[in-house]
C-alpha cells in the first residue's frame, strides 16, 4: 500500500489487536471516558503472524497495488463450501486481497498456489446466493 | 375495532389518511454509504442486478427508495458496507443535525448505530464521535454497524445516557432517546397491533427522556447544537419533554429544514399548554412521508 495511507490514523494496541482511529484534537479531551471500543479493528496477532481484518481490508484494500486476486462466483462457491481455490499468481505465501466484481471483499491465505478464504463462510455464501438469504439486522430502521 | 391511535385523532391532521397509511407495509429505504461507495456507481451496480432504486428526494444524492427490494441485508453491497437499510425519517435526524467536519459529537443512545454511521458519513470520518450505549448486549450490533460501514472516527462508551460524565463538552449532541416506538407500528397482515407500554425497565419513559435531554444540554458547549428525536406520536414523550428543557435551561429551538413535509409541534395536548416556541419542532407522519412516524426538536444551547 502507498506510504502515507495510515498517516491520518492512530494505531492503538490492546491485547493482541490493533485498532485504527482517525486522528483528532478531541481524543485527549475525551480521554477520561471509559471506552469500550475504539475505531476500526485493523490487525490481530494470530500465532507468529499479524493478520489484517476483513473490515480493514474492505476499507483500505483498494489502495493495494499487488497481491490482489479477482475471484469469480465459482471461486466463492468453492470457498463457501470450505474448499480452497487454486491460483498461479506470483506472490509469496501469506495473505492476499480478494475482490469480486470490482469490490474488495476480504482476505485469502495463499500457500503454495492454494487460497483459503478468511471471510466468514456465511458472508461468502450470500455473495453468491443473493436474494435467498435473510440477515436479521439487514432491515433495521434505526 | 378502534385504532390504538384513536387518542391522537385531534392532533394528527387527515386522520383517516393516517390510519390508511398504517395498513401499507413499511417501504424499504437505502442510504448509500459514501464513506465506501460512490452513489452513482452503486446505483449502476444494483441496476445491473435488476434492482431498481430511485432517489428519495431532490437535493440528496445518497438516500433512495427501493420498492422491489425485500431483503437488502442479503446483498453483497450490504455485507461490504456500501448500503445501509434505514428508515427515511431516521436518516433525516442526522441530516438535520448536520455536524460540521472535524467537530466533536456525542450520540447518547447509539445502538444499533445507523444514525452514528450516518453522522460519520456527513463528517467524512473526521473529528470524533462518542457513540454511547448503556447495554453491553447492544454493543454488538452497534460495533457491527460501525465496522461494516467503515466508520473510523468513533469510540464506543457504555454510560447511562442521563449520567454521562459532564467533564467534557461537545459541539453536537444527538439524543435519539428510548421511546414507546409508536411510529414504527404498521397494521400489516398478521402483525399484532398493540400499544407499547409506556414504561421501560421500570422507568417512566418521559421522566427518563427529560433526564437524558437535560444531560445532553449540559454536555453541549455554548452555541452547540442538539437534536432530540423519538419515533413516537405521544406528546408526553415529545413536546412535553422539550418544554421541560425550555423551563430549565437557556436554549433556543431552531427551525428544521429536512426537505420533507412535516407538521409543526404542538402547543396544547389535553390539559397541558406548552411554550409557543415548540411550534418549531417537527412531527413526521407516515401518510405524509411514508416512513416511520418521527418527532424532532433542533436545539441550540444559549
Amino acid at each position: 500500500m502507498a506510504v502515507g495511507i495510515f498517516d491520518e490514523y492512530h494505531l492503538l494496541k490492546k491485547n493482541k489487536s490493533w485498532w485504527l482511529l482517525r486522528k483528532s484534537d478531541y481524543i485527549t479531551r475525551v480521554s477520561s471516558l471509559k471506552v469500550v471500543m475504539t475505531g476500526l479493528k485493523a490487525f490481530q496477532e494470530v500465532g507468529r503472524y499479524i493478520k489484517p481484518t476483513t473490515r480493514m481490508i474492505q476499507v483500505f484494500g483498494h489502495h493495494a497495488a499487488r497481491s490482489v486476486l479477482d475471484v469469480t462466483e465459482d471461486d466463492i462457491d468453492k470457498m463457501a463450501q470450505g474448499s480452497y481455490i487454486s491460483s498461479d499468481m506470483e506472490v509469496d505465501n501469506g495473505y492476499i486481497i480478494m475482490s469480486f466484481k470490482g469490490a474488495v471483499i476480504g482476505l485469502g491465505l495463499f500457500i503454495d498456489g492454494r487460497i483459503t478464504s478468511q471471510i466468514p463462510r456465511r458472508d461468502l455464501a450470500s455473495f453468491v446466493y443473493q436474494g435467498n438469504m435473510e440477515i436479521s439486522n439487514g432491515c433495521q430502521t434505526d | 375495532m378502534n385504532s390504538p391511535f384513536e387518542c391522537y385523532r385531534e392532533i394528527i391532521p387527515d386522520f383517516p389518511e393516517f390510519l390508511e397509511s398504517l395498513s401499507r407495509p413499511m417501504p424499504v429505504h437505502l442510504r448509500v454509504n459514501s464513506l465506501k461507495a460512490e452513489p452513482a456507481k452503486l446505483v449502476s451496480m444494483l441496476d445491473k442486478k435488476g434492482i431498481d432504486i430511485m432517489p428519495s428526494c431532490e437535493g440528496n444524492r445518497y438516500l433512495f427508495n427501493a420498492p422491489s427490494l425485500s431483503s437488502p441485508g442479503s446483498l453483497l453491497e450490504y455485507l461490504i458496507g456500501y448500503i445501509h437499510p434505514q428508515a427515511l425519517t431516521s436518516c433525516l435526524a442526522s441530516i438535520v443535525l448536520s455536524p460540521a467536519y472535524s467537530s466533536c459529537v456525542l450520540d447518547m443512545c447509539a445502538s444499533p448505530g445507523g444514525k452514528t454511521a450516518h453522522l460519520a458519513q456527513i463528517m467524512n470520518n473526521s473529528g470524533l464521535i462518542v457513540a454511547n450505549e448503556l447495554y453491553r448486549t447492544r454493543h454488538i450490533p452497534l460495533a457491527h454497524t460501525l465496522l461494516r460501514l467503515g466508520v473510523l472516527n468513533a469510540v464506543i462508551t457504555s454510560y447511562q445516557a442521563q449520567e454521562f460524565p459532564v467533564n467534557q463538552q461537545f459541539d453536537y449532541v444527538l439524543a435519539d432517546v428510548p421511546c414507546s416506538g409508536e411510529g414504527r407500528i404498521r397494521h400489516t397482515v398478521g402483525a399484532e397491533i398493540s400499544r407499547t407500554p409506556k414504561k421501560s425497565r421500570g422507568h417512566s419513559l418521559p421522566e427518563m427522556q427529560k433526564k437524558i435531554l437535560l444531560r445532553g444540554c449540559d454536555l453541549l458547549k455554548s452555541g452547540g447544537e442538539m437534536l432530540y428525536s423519538t419515533c413516537t406520536y405521544n406528546p408526553e414523550e415529545n413536546e412535553s419533554v422539550v418544554n421541560f428543557l425550555l423551563q430549565n435551561r437557556d436554549i433556543t429551538i431552531l427551525p428544521i429544514d429536512a426537505g420533507f413535509k412535516y407538521e409543526k409541534g404542538l402547543t396544547l395536548w389535553r390539559n397541558d399548554k406548552y411554550d409557543a416556541r415548540l411550534e418549531r419542532t417537527a412531527r413526521f407522519y407516515p401518510h405524509r412521508i411514508d416512513s416511520v412516524g418521527f418527532f424532532m426538536a433542533r436545539i441550540r444551547k444559549g
